[in-house]
């Protein structure tokens, strides 16, 4: 003390003349009041600390928990940290806000119905509990259980002893509720601390049948110390008979290792205001203190003055809790996620801390230290690092649940395997999302029996360039479709290009395989930011699915990204022979009829580009190439030329290191579109020469029909 | 909006300003004195003061949305016909950028009186021209005209005012609305003038005694908190209180007040038939004059729009009197105050949950918190 300063002085409140000629607010606060600044040895970097008579008491909100050493109340005068506050706005700052709060306090204006109500404050308690808040707050209104006016549940604790007896300091945790025959009780010494298991109790003010909740509207600042304290407060709340005999109830269990122990007992005493709290949409404080209490015992016997730690109440970490936190919608629709490397561990980390998790997570192969350099989890300092020769789906899995303390299911091995499983569970994924790259399961895909819509997370050149692919509504279009989509985009956008097929191989099986191998160089700061900007699209769409088909591309730009979204309309579907299907992009039927347009008397006709998948058994037209100059137009017959057309096509497949080449021919008709006998005799001469299956598609006035001109397997 | 009472600096006269918790406004009587317009005189500029507290309508014209003319002595009503239009609306000049007086209370009944004793000013004729004419549209259309409204306070004599219930206001009548729409947190009780009387000697003695408009005004700042009671009564002396307390003894609460406007500028002529200059300290107070203005509540103020008080003959206004309502607060804890004894600056009384706050000069502040004023670095 001898190093502060005391500076009292008076400040008059300009109090309306009824309150100044009674000398007092109906509140208690005097026309003028006495107040004082401590100034200590740290000022002017630390504040000078406010405080009133201890006889106008501590019935407001704004109140810290605390007193000076010689028993003043202290006001909280500021949102901001007082220190900071005080730097900027200075003593004059400080004292018109004292000189506020002391109006406002005299009117009874210190809660400020817009805002809400003021629960007390709890600033620097050293104890506190870590509880599902919003869970307890439903205790009241549940129906069953909240008529009953209490309920036990399960906590574990870790507590510092001082000294036989006494409990000393707290942490702990409140689970879910429990029947009390089923709690868990008792207590493990290690040195200083005493780990366990107890029980906590809940309890709250009832009323009876067609009677109204009780609510309480007086404000009191939670200065509860004694047994004697808890109880006074507990009458005050209506709650001290429940209070007392359940307690009596809960000393009868015995604790685990049979010898009799003295175990803290955490009690919630939940009051409704009639406000919902600051900052809440729920009317229920909750005032947590913990007791010790021998078990067993027939009843609590204890003394008025045994002590009573207030507890400051913390949210219990939870998916729910996070997701507040991050400030998106409640996610309800069920996904999965295949591949955990290093884009999916990031992407699935990401997402977990906003409380989004997936059902389930598929990934086929193990971590390896290499994996080090980008992986989304770091690898522990214990021991030999063993884990790290576990499946990266385990680690994912491992890691997410630690972050939202709920389980997920983990499914190491094949994902085509995962995804048939998956299909069997009661809450079957309704999306997809993959990260693997994998060209197999990207095609495997579309042959899966559900209908839960896929999401493809793709990197190119070293994380240059991320796609977001997201299937239409049923699935249309598809993930391949949108590959070929980018792909055609890709030919037509050098820059695109760059990033897409530079590096490549010849051949076909390398392409579009992304960032997906073990073999890609790219950095950790890189992958990290693509990985960012994919998960908050990731949520967005889990929140609300698009209503298309969607291409996003998210491209380095100097020191950032710059982002494109494209809605890609649904590709028309026409089924071939054999099990095969020609697939459309909405561009190429656009061209097609734009050209048709433009020959209204004639037939007309072009190439088709795109790419032909066995494992679907699709022909995907991606787009068209102009006719050449020497093609033939009559109102009944179309010959497609020659001129500079195989340069053009060999010239595309170079360019996209061979991801688009000809698929085809298609070609109008001024009636209906079925087939006609040239029509078959090209087809079955196109069909003889191709190394892969051709399509030969034909617009009419009544839409689009397709020869199939397939090569027969047995034919090779 | 604060609720709000001003009392203009206009010497020995009374501008009392209303401001309601709405926004609107009631002006109690003018005295703009030729020196409070003058730049170079330091009288205060009471005309620029009002005009900086009212409003502008949707044409941008200055408004209050009703005044009352208490009595027709010059000093109520000095430079009426210079800063307030009067007449129909449509022949409002821009220019000249007058007040317009959206309702006007007037008693016919006060000028009568008053014009049994003295002539009128210019001000006072214009005021009572433009009374009469608003009134005659209302009888001629059936409907006051906005911005040209007209309430009549207190019934006129030989039923003059019987068919005219739309627009009158009958003594003990209370009202909440002003310029023909209701007003939330706002009373209005007419207190006087008397109806007229059969008796001739008892209009001679209402004239006498400087009958005008009183009413107990009751305003809150807020539902549910207590009003605040504002009696204001022109210059009504002694005669007109005892009447007053006579008629109002079985319910004092009519009578009683947070904030009393000493009626003729603190004149003792309000509280006593005999002359203070004339019987000096052997002048007794009646007692029901005192009666009808001693029902001060807790903590009541006592207003006095006059001239800094001496301790000389001069009435109004007059120490006697000063002393006799100092008397009267001693009991309730209240304040005396003269608004001549300062200024130039209205003196202003706000009206909150615990009642009447005097409004210094606002000092500007800044937020309460950081937040929009320093970068706040996240973790």
């Amino acid at each position: 003390m001898s190093d502060v300063t005391i500076v009292e002085f008076d400040v008059d409140l300009s109090l309306g003349h009824r309150w100044v000629a009674q000398g007092a607010s109906p509140f208690g606060v005097r026309p003028v009041e006495r107040v004082r600044l401590d100034f200590g040895p740290l000022y002017p970097t630390k504040a000078p600390g406010p405080s009133y008579r201890a006889d106008l008491g501590r019935g407001f909100p704004h109140v810290q928990p605390w007193l000076t050493a010689d028993g003043r109340p202290v006001p909280c005068l500021t949102e901001a940290p007082i220190d900071d506050f005080h730097a900027v706005y200075g003593i004059h700052g400080l004292i018109d806000q004292f000189v506020a709060w002391l109006k406002r306090a005299a009117s009874g204006a210190l809660i400020d119905p817009h805002q809400g109500w003021e629960v007390s404050r709890r600033d620097g308690y050293i104890d506190s509990v870590l509880v599902d808040v919003a869970a307890i707050r439903r205790l009241p209104d549940a129906q069953p259980g909240g008529q009953f006016g209490y309920a036990y549940l399960q906590t574990s604790f870790a507590a510092h002893r001082l000294g036989a007896g006494d409990p000393g300091s707290w942490l702990g945790e409140v689970g879910d509720v429990v029947k009390l025959d089923d709690a868990s009780l008792g207590g493990r010494v290690r040195g200083d601390v005493v780990y366990g298991e107890g029980v906590c109790l809940a309890v709250w003010a009832t009323s009876g049948e067609g009677e109204p909740v009780p609510v309480f509207a007086d404000y009191e600042p939670d200065d509860v110390e004694t047994y004697a304290d808890l109880m006074a407060k507990a009458e005050r709340l209506k709650v001290s008979r429940r209070l007392g005999m359940y307690l009596d109830i809960v000393t009868n269990n015995a604790p685990y290792g049979g010898n009799a122990a003295k175990l803290p007992v955490v009690v919630l005493m939940m009051v409704r205001r009639p406000l919902p709290l600051a900052g809440s949409e729920s009317d229920i404080e909750v005032f947590a203190y913990s007791l010790p209490l021998t078990f067993p015992s027939k009843r609590a016997k204890l003394d008025p003055r045994t002590r009573v730690d207030r507890l400051a109440v913390r949210d219990r970490l939870s998916r729910q809790l996070l997701r507040r936190v991050s400030g998106g919608p409640e996610i309800v629709t069920p996904w999965a996620l295949i591949g955990a490397g290093s884009l999916g561990s990031k992407i699935g980390i990401h997402l977990a801390r906003h409380g989004v998790t997936p059902i389930a997570v598929s990934d086929k192969s193990q971590l390896l230290p290499h994996n080090v350099a980008r992986h989304g989890l770091l690898p522990t300092t214990d021991g030999l690092g063993l884990e790290w020769r576990g499946p990266k789906s385990s680690a994912l899995v491992e890691a997410v649940a630690s972050i939202v303390r709920e389980p997920l299911r983990d499914l190491p091995g094949d994902a085509t395997e995962a995804l048939i499983l998956m299909e069997a569970w009661a809450d079957a994924p309704k999306v997809i999302v993959n990260t693997t790259a994998s060209l197999a399961l990207r095609a495997g895909a579309a042959q899966t029996p559900s209908s839960a819509r896929w999401i493809d997370a793709e990197l190119f050149d070293r994380a240059s360039l991320g796609t977001l692919r997201v299937e239409g509504p049923g699935r249309n279009p598809s993930i391949e479709e949108l590959a070929g989509v980018g792909y055609a985009a890709a030919a037509r956008d050098e820059s695109l290009a760059q990033h897409i097929f530079e590096g490549a191989g010849v051949s076909r099986l390398a392409l579009g395989e992304g960032c997906g191998s073990s073999t890609m160089i790219a950095d950790d700061a890189r992958l990290s930011v693509q990985a960012a900007v994919m998960a908050e699209a990731i949520g967005q769409h889990l929140a609300q699915m698009p209503t298309t088909g969607l291409i996003q591309t998210w491209r380095r730009d100097g020191g950032g990204l710059s982002h494109e979204t494209t809605p890609i309309s649904p590709f028309f579907r026409l089924a071939l022979a054999d099990g095969w299907t020609l697939s459309i992009a909405p561009t190429v039927s656009a061209a097609i009829d734009a050209e048709a347009g433009r020959w209204p008397k004639s037939e007309t006709g072009g190439v088709l580009v795109g790419r032909v998948s066995f494992i679907t058994r699709t022909i995907y037209a991606l787009d068209t190439m102009q006719a050449p100059s020497d093609s033939k137009r009559s109102p009944s017959f179309f010959e497609l030329g020659v001129v500079g057309l195989a340069g053009a096509i060999s010239d595309l497949t170079a360019r996209t290191g061979g991801a688009l080449y000809c698929v085809g021919t298609w070609h109008s008709h001024l009636g209906a579109a079925n087939p006609s006998q040239v029509d078959r005799a090209t087809a079955a001469k196109l069909a003889k020469d191709a190394p892969y299956p051709l399509a030969l598609l034909i617009r009419g006035t009544d839409g689009f029909q397709c020869i199939f001109a397939g090569y027969r397997e047995g034919d090779r | 909006m604060t609720a709000k009472v001003s009392f203009f600096r206009v010497g020995n006269g009374d501008m009392t300003l209303i401001t309601l918790q709405s926004g609107r406004t009631i002006l109690i009587d003018c005295n703009i004195r030729a020196a409070a317009d003058d730049p170079n005189d330091e009288t205060a500029d009471v005309a620029s003061q009002l005009r900086a507290r009212l409003r502008r309508d949707d044409a941008d014209r200055l408004y209050v949305d009703a005044m009352i003319l208490s009595h027709p002595d010059a000093d109520h009503c000095r430079g009426l016909e210079k800063h307030f239009h009067l007449g129909p609306i449509a022949d409002y000049d821009a220019d000249g950028d007058k007040i317009i007086i959206r309702e006007m209370w007037s008693s016919p009944m006060v000028f009568r009186r008053a014009c049994r004793s003295h002539t009128l000013c210019n001000d006072a004729k214009a005021w009572n021209r433009e009374a009469k004419r608003r009134v005659k549209v209302f009888k001629d259309e059936g409907a006051c005209k906005a911005n040209e409204r007209v309430r009549i306070m207190g019934e006129d004599e030989d039923g003059k005012t019987d068919e005219l219930a739309g627009i009158l206001v009958k003594i003990d009548e209370v009202t909440w609305e002003i310029d023909g729409s209701s007003e939330d947190l706002f009373e209005a009780r007419l207190l006087a003038p008397l109806s007229k009387s059969e008796d001739e000697e008892e209009e001679e003695a209402l004239s006498k005694n400087d009958s005008s408009i009183i009413i107990q005004f009751s305003l809150a700042s807020e539902q549910g908190s207590d009003p605040v009671l504002f009696l204001s009564g022109g210059d009504a002396e002694v005669g007109i209180w005892e009447r007053l307390w006579n008629r109002k003894s079985s319910t004092p609460k009519h009578l009683a007040y947070d904030l009393l406007q000493t009626p003729h500028h603190c004149s003792w002529h309000s509280l006593s038939w005999d002359s203070w200059s004339d019987y000096g300290e052997d002048a007794e107070v009646s007692e029901d004059a005192r009666n009808a203005l001693g029902q001060a509540r807790s903590g009541a103020k006592i207003v006095a729009s006059c001239k800094p008080i001496q301790d000389d003959d001069c009435d109004p206004p007059c120490v006697r009197a000063k002393r006799e309502y100092e008397d009267i607060l001693d009991e309730v804890n209240g304040e005396f105050v003269c608004v001549g004894d300062d200024g130039p600056e209205p003196l202003e009384y706000e009206i909150g949950r615990g009642g009447l706050t005097l409004l210094k000069a606002a000092a500007t502040r800044r937020g309460p918190t950081l937040i929009g004023v320093t970068p706040q670095g996240h973790g």
